[in-house]
């Protein structure tokens, strides 16, 4: 088990180091000289200073990088230009946000998904079939923005039910601010995840070991629960860490159109202010986040899996 | 006993045309969708609509109606005309910055399939690292660089969209390279860049076409994103995105500005899904919709 | 490759218990609807088992032995149905008794082993929790008296170390030992009737006389009745006390093993013990014989014998034959007029 983690781990890391690499490129494509496009006018020559220094822009290239890795593996990514405080107390401030939108998006999904996907599951016909993939085409054309402000127009002005925008404090009203952003986000997800689901199902009601469970028995439900659903996690589990991606670029939308304070927000504004410090370790965060999302999800699957537990 | 058997045969011939989507019957939708849309925004000036551009203030804020079907905007601007407009804006993008892509794509994908080795490793490695972040991330990034606007989109899209075709094409490749016609151009000598061009290449467009269309619709709502998000197309262009960004102050009082563009967006994107879908059960490739 | 036919000679035919069959299976036709037309797999089948005793089904894939197990159970995957017939099991109709009375009675009355046990076992429970599961819910024991029960069944089936190997997945176990971990579950229940969909037949020749001899210990301890299913005549012939051979959906031959592998009388009964092979060579200098021909289309099957575009004794008058056994069903019969 450890070796499998161990693998798995070493593949992970060009990409994150490529990762890396990307986010550190970010500034030095700047046509013109970023630092100047960064601060804008109002600089003086002394933050120039700072900055050229603080990246290194001077040295040759290699020892650049070099340095920018020294500044990730300790955390220091300076501050941010338009608010001055330090980068990594503004992500930290704001990664709850998202991080809780994103849960709180799967299980929205998963609890649509999985009772929708047994039902066609145990229809297996051409009419769930075709209603899933409308449904697919459907989700897969609508932009996210624009389902968020049917849902607020709907739920949050014409009936009052949710509030329109921003983040609530307590628990409770946290989670309600919450669950309009999750359920726009959780409309992508789920249609993905009921035709993987189903297919999953289809071919693992087919299996000789539910018919053998059937030959004993044993009742629907309990084979439904204990045959069938067992084995279809793995498949939700792998369906759910590949659609990390698209979770995190929902929510830079998402984000936005509810006035949440999360990472998404963060990366839209730090572009419309040109906040290079922000943006690169934004980039950096989200990388390492997917990728460290994909190794999780093996993880889990591993575990899960009796024949490659062992 | 006739009207029974005649019922059955209707019966039959009903669900043969519900059979759906894939079928010549999707992809007339998916072309009439496209098409239509295509004709309509390039057609604009001449077509019977107010200018998309021209204020009117008495009349603001009007719901959908004989005179303006898709009622007017804060401006008194009459929002179908601005639909139809922003269509030049929006199809035009996701045409351009899809086939461009997929130029690009096929050509990194060809190299990287056919010599292997180290070009592989590189390019594949690449598309790697561009495929652990999400699209809109790398293509806002890249607006940072160049700065927000419609062609730094186009520029962001391009660069981060080749990855796609490349992957599929240089999968293709390594399967293409050990048929015959490819193993007999070699023998005969002829260069590399013939063989891969004027030989592999043509083969290698199959697989790529259904995401051809699904990346036009990715695309064009990459634009609409960023456009709300204000990074896209700046006012007063026409822009489906940028039109609905601009009733959500009005939502409650003119549904109609916000609601109505996102309809079309969802109409064009699902009559581009309906071609691929034809497109993939016929001529074969990668499914339509990613996650 | 089994070892040659031999059913001991002079061997008396077992008794018939005075109850009666315990399992009486008279015209069952299961139907298959398709685009082309109904299928058939299982036409106007009609045959029983005694109590205690052994029927073999033998014929070759396609010819509807194994979808005749299901139908029993009430298994029969959609869209097939029993489409009529009666099966009567210790004098209850099970055609057309209600999902829940069928699943009742199976796993308690009525137990079955299958072809690939690898497959036929859950792989992510272990195997201790699948017959525990069994034992628990058909027999209501508690957690506590179903685990020392499938101890106790682990060892009389010969899995060893029972209580370490009942916390063991499935993909640990030989395909023998999940053969005999099948037979657990399947004889938890003390069942009086235990179905056998080609037991050994995905096994390795030196595990499967073990199995079969286990399933014959069993059968004689508990007073079970088995029926097995098999394209394998030597199987059949070592273990089975009678036996009915089925080909594209018809029985054709019906008797005691001994009747029906000595003496066969239907053309393709002697056909198939002839492609049995045998470390003698044929007459004709061969080794191995088969039989021209293939398996018919059943969805193109039309009334007659189906066995006629094969059979070197065909008759005209056979593409209309009424293939109807009508006899006692202890009797020796056969389907065919002329042989």
């Amino acid at each position: 088990m450890t070796g499998f983690v161990a693998r798995r781990g070493l593949h992970a890391v060009p990409v994150l180091l490529g990762v890396t690499l990307l986010s550190f490129l970010l500034i030095r494509i700047t046509p013109g000289d970023p630092v100047a496009l960064m601060l804008g006018l109002r600089a003086t020559p002394d933050e120039v200073a700072f900055w050229h220094g603080k990246f290194a822009l001077d040295d040759p290239l290699p020892l650049q990088y070099l340095a920018f890795l020294k500044s990730v593996v300790t955390l220091d990514f300076g501050d941010s230009i338009q608010s001055r405080i330090p980068v990594t107390d503004l992500i930290g401030s704001r990664i709850g946000t998202t991080l809780s939108l994103m849960v709180y998006s799967v299980l929205i999904s998963i609890t649509i998904a999985f009772p929708l996907a047994i039902w066609a599951a145990m229809r297996a016909n051409r009419m769930s079939d075709h209603g899933i993939k409308l449904a697919m085409m459907l989700t897969f054309a609508m932009p996210a923005f624009w389902v968020g402000l049917i849902l607020i127009q709907t739920f949050s002005l014409r009936l009052g039910w949710f509030p329109a925008s921003g983040l609530r404090q307590g628990i409770l009203p946290y989670v309600w601010s919450l669950t309009l952003p999750a359920v726009t986000i959780a409309l992508y997800l789920s249609p993905v995840l009921v035709r993987s689901l189903r297919t999953t199902m289809i071919a693992i009601l087919r299996t000789d070991y539910v018919e053998a469970a059937r030959a004993r028995g044993l009742s629907d439900a309990r084979v439904m629960r204990r045959y069938v659903l067992r084995n279809s996690l793995t498949s939700t589990v792998t369906m759910i860490g590949l659609s990390v991606a698209g979770l995190i670029g929902g929510s830079i939308v998402v984000e936005n159109v509810f006035a949440l304070p999360g990472i998404g927000q963060l990366v839209v504004q730090s572009v419309t202010f040109r906040d290079f410090p922000v943006l690169q370790a934004c980039v950096l965060l989200i990388g390492a986040w997917i990728i460290l999302a994909n190794l999780v999800t093996d993880l889990v699957n591993a575990r899960l899996d009796p024949r490659t537990r062992l | 006993m006739t009207a029974q058997a005649d019922y059955g045969a209707a019966r039959v011939r009903w669900i043969r045309l519900a059979r759906f989507p894939v079928g010549s019957r999707a992809l007339a939708v998916g072309l009439t969708i496209v098409l239509g849309m295509a004709l309509l925004s390039l057609l604009a000036p001449w077509l019977p609509i107010p200018d998309p551009l021209k204020q009117d203030i008495k009349n603001r804020l009007q719901p959908p109606s004989i005179g303006h079907l898709f009622g007017t905007d804060n401006l008194g601007r009459d929002m179908l005309s601005r639909v139809i407009y922003a269509g030049q804006v929006d199809l035009l993008l996701g045409f351009v910055t899809a086939t461009c892509s997929m130029v690009i794509g096929m050509t990194l994908g060809a190299f990287a399939g056919f010599y292997r080795g180290k070009r592989e490793t590189l390019i594949m490695r690449t598309v790697d690292v561009l495929l652990a972040l999400p699209f809109l991330v790398l293509v806002i990034s890249i607006l940072a660089i160049v700065g927000p606007g419609l062609s730094g989109v186009y520029i962001g899209i391009i660069a981060v969209s080749w990855v796609i075709y490349t992957r599929i094409t240089c999968a293709e490749m390594i399967q293409l390279r050990e048929r015959q016609f490819i193993l007999a151009a070699r023998t005969l000598a002829f260069s590399d860049r013939r063989i891969i061009f004027r030989h592999a290449l043509p083969n290698l467009v199959r697989p790529n076409l259904a995401w051809y269309m699904s990346d036009i619709v990715l695309n064009i709502l990459a634009l609409t994103s960023l456009s709300y998000l204000g990074l896209g197309v700046q006012p007063p262009t026409p822009e489906w995105g940028a039109l609905i960004s601009g009733g959500q102050t009005f939502l409650l009082k003119a549904w109609w500005i916000s609601t109505l563009p996102g309809l079309v967006v969802v109409i064009v994107g699902v009559g581009f899904v309906l071609i691929g879908e034809w497109v993939t059960e016929h001529i074969g490739g990668e499914g339509v919709a990613r996650a | 490759m089994t070892a040659p036919i031999s059913v001991a000679p002079g061997a008396p035919p077992p008794v018939a218990d005075e109850r009666g069959a315990i399992l009486d299976v008279t015209d069952l036709t299961v139907m298959f609807p398709t685009e082309r037309g109904a299928i058939r797999p299982v036409h106007d089948v009609t045959f029983s088992v005694e109590h205690g005793q052994t029927l073999g089904i033998v014929g070759e894939s396609g010819s509807g032995k194994s979808v005749s197990l299901r139908a029993l159970l009430g298994l029969v995957p959609s869209p097939g149905r029993i489409e009529s017939g009666h099966i009567r099991f210790e004098g209850r109709e099970l055609v057309g008794a209600t999902a829940a009375e069928l699943r009742a009675m199976r796993g308690r009355d009525i137990g079955m082993i299958f072809q690939d046990p690898m497959a036929s076992l859950n792989p992510v429970l272990t195997v201790g929790d699948q017959l525990t599961e069994v034992i628990r819910v058909k027999l209501g024991l508690g957690r506590r008296a179903a685990t020392d029960r499938a101890v106790e069944l682990f060892e009389r089936v010969g899995i060893h170390p029972a209580s370490t190997r009942l916390r063991s997945y499935p993909h640990q176990f030989s395909g023998g030992m999940a053969q005999r971990v099948m037979i657990a579950i399947a004889v938890a229940t003390r069942p009086r009737l235990l179905l056998a969909d080609e037991p050994t037949t995905a096994l390795d020749v030196s595990v499967q006389d073990q199995v079969l001899d286990l399933l014959e210990d069993l059968r004689r301890e508990e007073g079970m009745s088995m029926i097995i299913v098999s394209h394998d005549i030597g199987i059949i012939a070592r273990t089975c006390d009678a036996v009915a051979v089925m080909y594209a959906g018809r029985l054709l031959e019906r008797g005691t093993v001994d009747q029906v592998l000595r003496r066969p009388r239907h053309p393709y009964t002697r056909m198939l013990l002839a492609t049995v092979p045998s470390l003698k060579p044929n007459v004709d200098g061969t080794r191995l014989t088969s039989i021209a021909g293939q398996l018919p289309d059943l969805a193109t099957l039309t009334m007659g014998c189906p066995f006629a575009p094969r059979c070197a004794q065909a008759l005209p008058s056979c593409s209309t034959l009424d293939l109807t056994l009508d006899q006692p069903t202890d009797a020796h019969v056969s389907a065919c007029p002329v042989a």
